[in-house]
């Protein structure tokens, strides 16, 4: 082949290339560039941590997250996450149960949990579904519950009953 | 008369040995907390509790592995275990051993580690300068306990507040 031919052949793909781009690149750009300032995304920062929201694992219905915290003990995990009053974080394994979309938590009453969750009305439930064996991480199910004190009763001089309401819920 | 007081004897012993072996926290060692977290994670699950900004609690779930005695995970400085732990410097771990069958709360074994974290130039940098980068959060060991906040466990607390 001659020099020539080379070279249309190359101007041929170049004029291609600039086709592809006005036809398809230009329009797209365009579109994205319009839809993101008419309808922004929704954020995926928490605003309050700066922290991202993005989720791997399955979300659960709310019906199936009590169904869970019910279930028999060897089939979840639950943990109390709680603020102490320096700031430091403490977490504890309690007594849970659920009623009618509230938590209901049993335990002594000295215990530190307790008197974290008495201080700041506030706490956080991890509960946790058995994993199968070789299950991928997307694949393992549970909930995050951020919980609100509603009332605390004292059942005996040692233990309490606290019951609070699910705020929020998220996947683990 | 002797032999009687002998066997008097032997009987509150045993009874005393009795009471003190059903009251006894069993406190899980290092060595436990390794081998839980070596683990195959169907048989152990893992709870990150931390601060947010707010003093509010923050709980969630990392792969985390053991190298040279720390406990480590990898992650991005954007997620709120990373931010929380960078702010604080300090976190609790929950290892929960999976039961085979069902039993009673007291029964469940796994540890609370109370864990501190290590500095580390490069991200601090990343995390001045605003910058999103992976890296990994190596964690010392400061405090072991056990699963269950037991009366033992909370009169140890109250001595050290």
């Amino acid at each position: 082949m001659s020099k020539k031919k080379y070279i249309l052949i190359g101007f041929f793909i170049f004029l291609i290339g600039i086709a592809v781009i006005v036809k398809i690149m230009v329009p797209y750009l365009t579109f994205t560039f319009l839809m993101h300032s008419l309808f922004p995304p929704k954020s995926v920062v928490d605003a309050r941590t700066q922290a991202t929201l993005l989720i791997y694992t399955k979300e659960l219905t709310m019906e199936n997250i009590i169904k869970l915290i019910n279930a028999d003990s060897d089939q979840r995990v639950l943990v109390i996450g709680t603020t102490n009053a320096d700031g430091t974080p403490h977490a504890g394994v309690l007594n849970v149960s659920a009623k009618d979309h509230h938590i209901i938590i049993n335990g002594l009453s000295n215990s530190n949990t307790y008197k974290n969750i008495e201080r700041s009305k506030k706490a956080v439930i991890m509960v946790y579904k058995k994993p199968i064996r070789d299950a991928r991480w997307f694949e393992h199910v549970g909930a995050r519950l951020w919980v609100e004190l509603i009332e605390n009763t004292k059942t005996d001089s040692l233990t309490s009953t606290y019951s609070m309401r699910i705020t929020e819920h998220r996947a683990i | 008369m002797k032999k009687l007081y002998l066997i008097c004897m032997c009987v509150l012993m045993f009874s005393y040995f009795i009471i003190s072996t059903e009251n006894k926290v069993d406190f899980p060692s290092k060595t436990d907390v390794i081998n839980l977290i070596r683990s195959h994670p169907a048989d152990r699950i893992v709870a990150i509790t931390t601060v947010n900004p707010d003093n509010s609690p923050h709980m969630s779930t990392v792969g985390i592995f053991v190298q040279n005695g720390l406990i480590k995970f990898r992650a991005s400085n954007k997620i709120a275990i990373a931010r929380n732990l960078q702010r604080t410097k300090n976190a609790i771990i929950t290892l929960y051993k999976m039961p085979k069958e069902p039993l009673p709360l007291n029964q469940h074994s796994g540890a609370r580690v109370w864990v501190k974290l290590l500095a580390d130039k490069a991200r601090d940098e990343a995390l001045k300068k605003g910058k999103s980068i992976k890296s990994i959060y190596s964690m010392e060991i400061i405090k072991i306990e056990p699963l269950h906040e037991s009366s033992e466990t909370q009169k140890k607390d109250d001595k050290n507040e």
